[in-house]
């Protein structure tokens, strides 16, 4: 029950930035250009515009008040319904955006602004909190209404009701960009973070292993992860580029000062913190008892490993894993400063344009592929832990 | 055996990540790679000497939107890519040494850019397009109406006369004798600390976009000669006949070896860049910075139109 009432709580605060986003005045900005200011917008306004749409959005909301405020409701049905005002949402915003541009131009675009995300992270929020009310944690649940959402977004996309809306304009001017950005990021990310998966775990079993070790093992990651992320780019460029001129094999290899190499030398390093801390822990968590039947069972060291510490240290390896990799996510941005590709080139050529859609587009984008990585991980961490029954 | 065979995953996974940057052998001339700095000029040139490339047969590896102005110029020395587009004033901070009255100067300027890169680098200038892409000053149409501002020498005479001043520019410009303080000796004003808004950075779409809403009372802006968004925005470059700062045109900048091995390239490129003078350049950007265009169909549009391409 007190589960239930913090999550009331949440909900509230949700319906309450909604609120918000209803009363501030810049809802949606009709803009001339990609640069200059242009019309604001407020939501009473759209809501006068489309009537309909609107008017069924405040009486789901409005329902929504009701469920809550009623003991006895299955928690799945407001889910569904904030999945389905979500979508009324997000196509009154689409179809309103249509008929406010009148020139088809590549020009002229509608902006979403902070009323707009108001409503769209408050509405997220009372979806988020309705698959809590049950005690405890209804992930599929979540993750399905998610899926949902994100199909119908898709459907719209494909139809061309968003066409209207910068984000969308700028990720269509440059489509083929933007998904070599996109896949360069992931690519990037991910393995920087299986590289330093690899070399964490080694390290952390030898730290485990060795005592001695493990402050030294301990100090390299945090020391790590002490240079700012940009002067660790700057400071690697020279004795890199030197390296490459050096030995003309380095440079087959895709080594060099610039690019794709320091980014991912400075990404996995980050990455070190995390994974040796969680390992560390996990492979320290082990009994001795377990460890010394195991031997008493007459198994040589790497079957002890294999079959027995690695095994038992995997959620903990894991939930390292899933820090690092979302941290790699964001950190990857700076990539794009030198040389390194991904979404980080979109987001700083945004920035010299002063085009905020193009930003947003580009953060956007990260944060959403760091919440995928972080949901897909934590689902495989939980059934992990449920399966083998991990106290 | 585990042991094993976990190394080799571990080695394959290390090399895989190499060979994935790794080019493939192209069979036509070339590969040539090239590369330009973040923003909207670097991206429409960059991708006319792409299109140019393709047109003649060449195998070209598309780098645009590299990185900062530095990791360029480093990618360039390294032979990291082949062909950049650059700005002659530029030299100066590479290393050529010259007097002041030589970088204000188109022909003088490049040419020690020219001589200095050729002979330490290797690295060919080729033909520069004539539009000054250099720092100046700019104010808002009604302001320079209102107080009848033409000229740097007019705006001396409207700071010197006590009127109200807050200029928006880089930290590199505000403290260059080849910037502010060469303005302000050159026409005898001087600016206070209160009076300025220094950024760290040389975004001049934002510093104008702060001219543009008078935000924090900005009423004087940095602008570059080529930026796009000046004939939208209805702002005025105020004249500078002293030259005082450098001059900047933009400039495909070569790798030696490869001017060597494929001699054309410098007239391909130099029928291309001798159209480009200052109005063009400033129509291009806006099309990209300011109508979100972008800056391959802009690139390949103008070349259309100038007969460059079929």
């Amino acid at each position: 029950m007190n589960h239930g009432k913090q999550y009331r709580i949440t909900t509230g605060m949700g319906l309450l930035l909604i609120l918000c986003g209803y009363l501030t005045n810049r809802f949606l900005i009709v803009k001339p250009n990609r640069i200059l200011e242009g019309t604001v917008i407020n939501m009473p306004a759209v809501i006068k515009d489309k009537p309909i749409l609107f008017t069924a959005f405040f009486l789901l909301l409005a329902g929504m008040i009701f469920i809550i405020s009623k003991e006895k409701i299955k928690w799945y049905f407001t889910s569904a319904v904030v999945t389905f005002v979500i979508i009324l949402f997000l196509y009154g915003v689409g179809l309103y955006s249509q008929e406010v541009i009148t020139d088809f131009t590549q020009v002229a675009r509608v902006s979403l602004s902070i009323g707009f995300w108001f409503v769209f992270l408050g509405l997220m929020i009372v979806l988020d909190s309705s698959c809590h009310y049950d005690g405890n944690f209804q992930v599929n649940r979540l993750i399905g209404f998610l899926g949902i959402i994100l199909f119908f977004i898709f459907v719209m996309l494909n139809q061309g009701y968003f066409d209207q809306i910068g984000i969308i304009k700028e990720m269509h001017i440059r489509n083929e960009q933007y998904w070599i950005a996109v896949k360069g990021h992931l690519l990037l990310s991910l393995i920087a973070s299986l590289m330093g998966l690899f070399i964490g775990v080694l390290l952390s079993y030898i730290g485990y292993k060795h005592k001695k070790y493990k402050k030294y093992f301990i100090l390299v990651s945090n020391g790590a992860q002490v240079i700012p992320t940009l002067s660790f780019l700057g400071l690697l460029m020279i004795p890199l580029t030197l390296l490459a001129k050096k030995y003309a094999f380095l440079k087959v290899l895709g080594i060099s000062g610039i690019g794709y190499f320091p980014a991912l030398i400075v990404l996995t390093s980050y990455t070190l913190l995390p994974i040796i801390n969680q390992s560390i822990t996990g492979f320290e968590t082990i009994s001795r008892d377990v460890i010394i039947s195991a031997e008493a069972m007459g198994m040589k060291p790497m079957e002890v490993f294999w079959r027995i510490e690695f095994p038992l240290a995997l959620p903990g390896i894991l939930s390292g894993f899933k820090i690092a990799l979302v941290q790699s996510t964001a950190n990857c941005i700076l990539a794009g400063l030198v040389g390194g590709g991904g979404l980080g080139a979109l987001l700083f050529l945004g920035l010299a344009q002063s085009a905020s859609d193009l930003v947003a587009l580009s953060a956007l984008t990260v944060v959403m592929m760091a919440m995928i990585l972080n949901g897909i991980l934590s689902v495989v961490i939980g059934s992990m832990k449920k399966r083998k029954g991990f106290i | 055996m585990k042991k094993i065979l976990v190394l080799i995953i571990m080695v394959a996974l290390m090399f895989s990540t190499f060979i994935a940057c790794d080019k493939e052998e192209a069979k036509g001339k070339g590969p040539v790679t090239v590369a330009t700095m973040i923003d909207s000029e670097g991206a429409i040139l960059g991708n006319m000497l792409l299109t140019i490339l393709s047109e003649n047969g060449f195998e070209t590896v598309d780098k645009i939107g590299l990185g900062t102005p530095d990791i360029l110029r480093k990618a360039l020395e390294t032979d990291e890519v082949d062909l950049v587009i650059d700005y002659t004033g530029s030299g100066q901070y590479y290393g050529a040494v010259a007097d002041a009255e030589v970088w204000s100067d188109p022909a003088l300027g490049y040419q020690a850019t020219y001589d200095f890169d050729m002979e330490t680098n290797n690295i060919i200038w080729l033909s520069p397009a004539p539009a000054n892409n250099t720092e100046m000053l700019a104010v808002k149409k009604e302001f320079a109406e209102a107080n009848q501002l033409k000229t740097m020498a007019d705006f001396a005479n409207y700071v010197n006369q006590g009127g109200e001043v807050m200029l928006i520019a880089s930290s590199s410009f505000a403290s260059n004798e080849l910037g502010l303080v060469g303005y302000q000796n050159a026409y005898g004003f001087e600016l206070t600390n209160d009076q300025m808004i220094v950024l760290s950075h040389g975004n001049t779409a934002e510093m104008l976009k702060a001219l543009y809403d008078g935000t924090n009372g900005v009423n004087v802006s940095l602008v570059y000669g080529t930026d796009g968004s000046l004939k939208e925005m209805e702002m005025v470059v105020l004249e500078d006949p002293e030259n005082v700062p450098p001059v900047y045109l933009p400039t495909p900048v070569l790798r030696g070896e490869l001017v060597e091995q494929y001699p054309e390239l410098e007239t391909m490129f130099k029928a291309v860049f001798d159209t480009l003078t200052l109005e063009t350049l400033q129509t291009l950007n806006a099309k990209v910075a300011f109508d979100g265009e972008d800056a391959k169909t802009v690139a390949d549009a103008y070349l259309k139109e100038k007969g460059f391409i079929k």
